[in-house]
């Protein structure tokens, strides 16, 4: 376990965090910006020491900090790969330097192997001679992220890691993440203000709001509860499991199916076969009572009304039962009201295919 | 031979000088550069800067003369020195040294302290994060990522040095192989109406300046970007 007990003072902003987190999972960090995710991460790392009012914190049993005492673990000691959220790469040294630098230093490392490995996943092999001044913004990131997960033999500390890079490599990265943190056993510690990312990653998941958690637990529990304040932001997205049958090339479009339902996704071509991931944005899905023919919408699904929540004035969030799984949408009361929505109500769900994003989970990946 | 001994004592003068305030500024440099909450330390950090910057500002004239009061066997500077080697601090190559660091000390911290400042904190705390203990960090990191600053203090410290003139003529006197350096030596020339001589030694000081100057500099712009 990793309890934390802190409250810290920074101007005007207070952050105050009293909680025990798992230690044998990825842990998620939601919240807007300037909510105090940062600076959570930068307690559990050691720094801003100036700023504690009180800070106690130990990591599977071992004290790491501790305010009526002077003993403190210091960061260095401390074990953890830390990505920050400006990054910083050493200008001086090489790619391969700046990888190797925190492993070098690790007092027990497992298999040289895991080297290799991390850097072919992160796409750097052809980088390793540069310097960071040659590299984009999306290759200094994962320059960084390679950095922070070899140096990592206690804790890996992540602030928002997936912020530059690009939308091709993303898929990757996340598959990595998720392998490092089973096969080493090693917890992650995430921050991100994007849902698709902890759809993603997240196994356990902490929600913020100025400073203080207001929400923590299993991400499907808090994902799926809809009077979760994580559930009713605005940008809710749900994630479906499906796998990719073929792509029908005269009209560019995969066709996709999930368990009992065939949907249509994407215009760039999904290898078949392969499993993805398909985000919807709980705004785009639109909810009928029969099922629409004769219409440009491609995909029409149904599911059962299984809770509903007045979330504002003007909007209800509807928690929907599809298959096996939940998904969440979000309509107007007067929709609501028009089509006379009830519990166990059957309706169908419909969005388009550009609504859909799907986020291929690479079968290759599963090699290690 | 006299001029030949003035250029021997000026480059020993130099070197001491600028390889004392190395060990000295790097400290008190990075003290100085780096931000702080420290509210002491904060109050503190502008009157230090005064007292290095002050130097520059000051005739050499004022700071030779209270060197000269202070190494007087009346005060208590001059005593002790005298108590503990034997001789006397005033019109000594020891003295020179040590009204050379005061006199040199802002071309030598000045330069660090920027370079210093242009290292992120960010970049201190990842290496802490990644393991690097202090000594680590200092040869790994800030010594790498500040070594055109490093080159700058010491080169701009000894060539200062080098051009040093009044804080000499009023703590060193004209002692030939002890105090006598170049600037007083030309002095001397002209007062003496042997400009032959004097030109000599002008234009030896002025090459070597320009020298050490041009390959500093080139070294600055080659490596912009990096410190």
């Amino acid at each position: 376990m990793l309890n934390i007990n802190t409250l810290c003072q920074f101007g005007g902003f207070r952050l105050d965090v009293n909680q025990s987190l798992p230690t044998n999972q990825i842990i998620g960090l939601f919240g807007s910006s300037g909510c105090g995710k940062s600076r959570l991460i930068r307690q559990i790392l050691g720094l801003d020491k100036e700023h504690r009012l009180k800070s106690q914190i130990s990591f599977n049993k071992k004290t790491w900090q501790q305010s009526n005492s002077k003993l403190e673990l210091i960061t260095q000691s401390r074990g953890i790969g830390y990505l920050p959220q400006t990054i910083d790469l050493f200008p001086h040294l090489t790619v391969q330097e700046n990888i190797l630098f925190g492993w070098n230093k690790r007092a027990s490392k497992p298999d040289d192997s895991i080297i290799n490995y991390v850097i072919q996943q992160l796409d750097i092999d052809d980088l390793i001679t540069r310097h960071p001044s040659e590299l984009s913004g999306g290759q200094t990131q994962r320059v960084a992220l390679a950095r922070a997960i070899l140096a990592a033999s206690n804790l890996l500390l992540l602030d928002e890691p997936l912020s530059a890079i690009g939308e091709d490599h993303k898929p990757k990265v996340m598959q990595l993440l998720k392998q490092i943190s089973s096969k080493f056993r090693l917890p992650i510690i995430f921050s991100s203000h994007s849902r698709i990312e902890h759809a993603f990653l997240t196994d356990y998941i902490l929600t913020f709001d100025d400073g203080k958690i207001i929400q923590s637990g299993k991400y499907e529990l808090v994902a799926n509860d809809i009077s979760s304040p994580f559930a009713q932001m605005p940008d809710a997205i749900n994630c479906i499991q499906a796998r990719v049958i073929d792509f029908e090339t005269e009209s560019s479009i995969n066709k996709i199916e999930t368990k009992d339902n065939v949907l249509w996704a994407g215009h760039k071509k999904l290898s078949e076969n392969s499993l993805v991931n398909l985000e919807i944005n709980a705004q785009d899905i639109s909810i009928s009572l029969s099922p629409i023919k004769n219409s440009s919408i491609l995909n029409c699904i149904a599911a059962e009304l299984i809770a509903f929540e007045e979330i504002s004035n003007h909007q209800y969030l509807l928690k929907l039962n599809f298959e096996e799984s939940c998904f969440i949408a979000f309509i107007t009361k007067k929709s609501f009201r028009e089509l006379n929505l009830a519990h166990n109500q059957k309706v169908f769900a419909m969005f388009k295919s550009v609504s859909v994003q799907p986020i291929a989970v690479e079968h290759h990946l599963e090699r290690n | 031979m006299s001029d030949y001994s003035a250029i021997i004592v000026t480059l020993k003068l130099a070197l001491t000088t600028s390889l004392i305030l190395m060990v000295i500024g790097l400290p008190l440099a990075w003290w100085l550069a780096r931000p702080s909450v420290n509210k002491l330390k904060n109050k503190t950090r502008p009157i230090v800067d005064a007292i290095v910057a002050l130097p520059l500002v000051l005739p050499p004239t004022v700071l030779g003369f209270y060197l000269l009061i202070a190494f007087s066997p009346d005060s208590w500077l001059g005593a002790t020195w005298l108590k503990l080697t034997g001789s006397s601090l005033a019109f000594s190559f020891s003295g020179l040294v040590i009204g050379s660091l005061f006199y040199s000390l802002p071309f030598v911290v000045q330069p660090l302290q920027a370079t210093f400042a242009a290292i992120p904190q960010a970049t201190l705390e990842v290496s802490r994060s990644l393991g690097a203990t202090k000594i680590q960090q200092l040869k790994q990191i800030i010594f790498p990522l500040s070594k055109t600053g490093l080159i700058s203090a010491f080169s701009l410290g000894f060539a200062h040095t080098l051009g040093e003139f009044g804080v000499v003529l009023m703590i060193g006197g004209n002692i030939e192989n002890e105090t006598r350096v170049l600037s007083i030596a030309i002095y001397d020339h002209v007062e003496t109406l042997q400009f032959n001589e004097a030109h000599q030694l002008s234009i030896i000081l002025i090459a070597f300046s320009l020298a050490l100057l041009t390959i500093l500099y080139r070294f600055k712009h080659n490596r912009i970007g990096f410190s």
